[in-house]
């Protein structure tokens, strides 16, 4: 159903080409921007390219529909995409480029299809493995480097032999310390003696993962590996794994600032309810809360194929304004009747699959096998993403019962911070659980952070008494998470699966299972 | 006289408070005393109590055993560091019965402060010898079970100090005496102005402060501000495992008149040129205090202008006022 429309042609003609933007990502305030001409072919596609002279130049519509798979990606991109880098000549502008981190194959096949249906022809793609090399040093990595070696692996040449010209970045490497066995030398030595085959085997693994998912590769469409030098990517030990996916979307650069306002335009006008975007980029058919399918509960979780999980349905009927319904095994819950598949809904559908903390191999696979360990949670940093997907869960479950408690998650850079806020209040910093990632023993330093969650995440007054803990974390900027009860799984999950991929997999038991996130 | 670890140089029932850091404490009393009322209080708050009080009034106003005893004790009589009340301010926060060595000695220095010959004392002293660790720090595990890598420096600094002050109390400390000089002395320098400071309290209480580690004036350079010092330099966050400096580029250094008192501390083991360079420093610090009194901020997070975490407290306020009085 198209519930709007990217009015890019209208939107350049108003702002003379000019995109100008904010971007507040992890606590940092950022800002775009890029001046664009344009001009319309005969078929009234539009022509654009920066007026810099750099980058591209790419053909697109002058009309995007926004149906609801569209808007889900934007908010899937919200959360897996890059939004840009800094440069030191420029403090505080980033230059953005598009490109998208995702592992799982279903949803780099839908993102891919997006793409490709905004960019046309215009689009391509470079899928991008990452590794730590001490992934090869141990365990399954090692195993598969013996596997290429043809059952034994070679013997590490020293670094001399291996790499006798150090750059300043191998000599940065040597400087540095870690607590991990062996020398920097020796995994330095490990790493350029294998690199070749290390990155082989990685691209052979990626290349798998896309024949898997079905995407349909053409010819400007490449598979490469980045791997990293011993413990720099994040393994911990030996045979640990830090693996990332990237997609790099090429043939459209310098069209990032554009893409970055398309997506910004969509969730401010979902947030403020507006028609019109502020820019005009975007306008909805009427309110974005009133507009979109209405889906009859009763009948999908009855009767639709995304309303049945491994083979079973709820129980359900109708009690009083609310529906009551109960999944086998799992707790009684109460939903509304009906459910509007509007741009909130459908935007905060990508939002969470890419930054709910629910497992994303468990999203797929509940449609044919039985799903275990669900559990509903949301972190970030910024107020918006939490204020939009906890207005989508009030739209289905009254009562309060999509916020059990929240918390603050704070990365291991912030912790001196921490301590500090307990020397003012006359408290040490006691962590919890055997690596000190457990529940903060020392309330005081909480109840300090509270204060500031609440402020930044205002969306949380109203549920400022269910604040329960900070956790010390490995890393990252302060951020809230919030979860509800695992109850609530098997009625939201799939709906927002629903909302993002019912356009384009009717039924889906048919998604490709990987057990991979 | 009494001398709180947290507050060193500063004596309490003599100092000159700056008015509007009077006024602040005694508004701070003043909300205390209705959380008292509902028995929603904490350790930390009786502490901060008490030593407010004595540097408004020069001696305790309140009846801070009395309180303690009603909200802030178990059923075998050990100290808490919450009442149930207090506990409910989290939600299902099931943590909230517990003991660290902080509660102890809390309620230890209050006893040493209302002059109470408390027979308890002793029970005090057995619960610190009975929370010595095989690896030679103090701390109550049933608290926090945290391995001792991952546990915070500046926590178990301090738990060892207050457990070598309580333990001197009793005429106790010689017997632990060399495993603790063993423990504090093996420990290489950190990177935090109050580990650093727990750390020597805990020396001159052994009578050695000599075998604190070398490096401290590096550490006090790296952490002076520029106004004061801040308990850590930005650029020393560094990632335990990939050895490479935390992403800290937007983050900024905040100084802390308890910082500063601490850093003071720990100049009396560095040069003489250290030791000059921190005493200026300080006494420039208490000029601009002068001037801003309530120049104590809180830390912000990247671009968000948003306070993480306190700003003002007690502590901070009185040894604000302490550096005031002492860059005349």
């Amino acid at each position: 159903m198209i519930l709007g429309q990217l009015r890019i042609k209208d939107f350049l003609q108003k702002t003379l080409g000019q995109v100008r933007g904010v971007l507040v990502s992890d606590a940092k305030r950022r800002w775009y921007a890029a001046d664009y001409q344009w001009e319309t072919d005969t078929s009234q596609n539009l022509i654009i390219s920066r007026t810099d002279g750099t980058g591209d130049t790419i053909r697109i519509q002058p009309v995007i529909d926004l149906d609801e798979s569209l808007i889900a990606f934007f908010g899937l991109y919200s959360g897996d995409g890059a939004k840009g880098t800094e440069r030191q000549e420029t403090p505080g502008k980033v230059k953005v480029q598009i490109s998208f981190s995702q592992r799982e194959l279903n949803l780099v096949r839908f993102a891919v299809e997006q793409f490709r249906g905004i960019f046309s022809k215009a689009v391509h793609f470079v899928f991008s493995i990452g590794e730590d090399s001490a992934y090869f040093m141990d365990g399954d990595g090692f195993e598969s480097l013996k596997d290429l070696y043809g059952g034994d692996v070679p013997r590490v040449k020293t670094l001399n032999e291996a790499h006798p010209h150090l750059n300043a970045a191998d000599q940065r490497y040597l400087s540095e310390h870690r607590p991990v066995s062996g020398t920097n030398e020796e995994h330095l030595a490990f790493y350029y003696s294998h690199k070749p085959t290390m990155e082989s085997i990685l691209t052979e693994v990626k290349k798998r993962d896309i024949l898997n998912s079905g995407i349909e590769l053409r010819t400007d469409d490449r598979i490469n590996a980045s791997l990293r030098k011993p413990f720099k990517k994040g393994a911990r030990r030996p045979g640990g794994s830090s693996r990332s996916d990237e997609i790099h979307v090429g043939g459209i650069n310098g069209f990032g600032e554009i893409f970055l306002k398309i997506l910004h335009e969509i969730e401010d006008s979902i947030l403020h309810d507006k028609v019109v975007s502020t820019q005009g980029l975007v306008k909805w058919r009427s309110r974005p809360s009133q507009i979109g399918r209405e889906i009859d509960l009763f009948e999908f979780f009855r009767n639709h194929l995304y309303g049945m999980l491994a083979g079973e349905r709820p129980k359900i009927m109708k009690v009083g304004q609310f529906l009551k319904g109960q999944w086998p095994r799992s707790k009684e819950t109460e939903l509304y009747p009906t459910l509007r598949v509007n741009p909130l809904w459908c935007y905060t559908s990508g939002l969470y699959l890419a930054e709910g903390t629910t497992s994303k191999s468990t999203l797929f696979q509940m449609f044919t096998s039985r799903p275990k360990g669900l559990g509903l949670g949301f972190t970030s940093s910024e107020n918006a993403s939490l204020a939009l997907i906890l207005r989508a869960l009030k739209n289905l479950f009254p009562k309060g019962q999509y916020l059990d408690a929240w918390k603050v998650k704070v990365g291991s850079q912030y912790f001196p911070e921490l301590v500090v806020i307990g020397l003012k209040n006359g408290v040490p910093m006691l962590r919890g659980g055997n690596s000190g990632d457990g529940k903060l023993r020392t309330m005081e330093i909480s109840l300090a952070i509270k204060e500031w969650a609440l402020e930044l995440v205002n969306c949380l007054q109203p549920y400022s008494d269910r604040f329960s803990h900070v956790e010390p974390t490995g890393a990252g900027v302060p951020r809230v998470d919030f979860w509800a009860s695992s109850s609530l799984c098997r009625w939201y999950f799939p709906l927002i699966m629903y909302a993002t991929f019912g356009n384009v997999v009717a039924d889906p038991r048919e998604f490709v299972l990987t057990g991979t996130n | 006289m009494i001398e709180h670890i947290f507050l060193p140089r500063v004596k309490l029932r003599e100092m000159q408070l700056a008015q509007s850091h009077q006024e602040w404490l005694l508004k701070w009393l003043s909300a205390t005393e209705s959380e008292i009322e509902n028995g929603d209080i904490s350790v930390s708050h009786c502490l901060q109590g008490i030593l407010s009080e004595m540097a408004v009034y020069g001696a305790p106003k309140t009846d801070w055993l009395g309180v303690i005893e009603e909200y802030l004790m178990d059923e075998d009589g050990i100290p808490t560091a919450y009442s149930e009340q207090y506990g409910k301010r989290l939600y299902r926060f099931n943590f909230w019965l517990q003991s660290p060595i902080h509660a102890i000695h809390c309620i230890w220095f209050i006893e040493q402060v209302c002059l109470s010959a408390s027979k308890e004392i002793q029970k005090y002293a057995e619960f610190i010898v009975k929370s010595i660790q095989p690896n030679g720090w103090i701390y109550n595990p049933s608290v926090s079970v945290t391995r001792q890598q991952n546990r915070m420096k500046s926590e178990y600094m301090m738990s060892m100090a207050m457990g070598c002050e309580i333990l001197a109390s009793v005429g106790r400390l010689s017997e632990y005496t060399q495993r603790f000089q063993a423990t504090l002395s093996s420990f290489p320098v950190t990177d935090f102005l109050s580990a650093e400071y727990f750390r020597l309290k805990a020396l001159i209480l052994l009578q050695s402060p000599e075998l604190a580690p070398t490096g401290l004036d590096e550490l006090l350079s790296v952490c002076k501000t520029a106004q004061g010092f801040s308990e850590f330099a930005i650029e020393s966050k560094v990632d335990d495992y990939m050895g490479t400096a935390k992403r800290t580029a937007r983050d900024k250094p905040i100084p802390s008149p308890l910082v500063g008192l601490y850093a003071s501390t720990v100049a009396s083991l560095c040069s003489n040129d250290m030791k000059t360079d921190v005493r200026n420093w300080l006494k420039a610090y208490g000029k601009h205090l002068q001037k801003e009194q309530f120049d104590i901020q809180a830390f912000k997070i990247r671009d968000e202008d948003i306070s993480f975490g306190t700003d003002l407290s007690p502590l901070e306020i009185i040894a604000a006022s302490f550096l005031i009085a002492s860059a005349d």
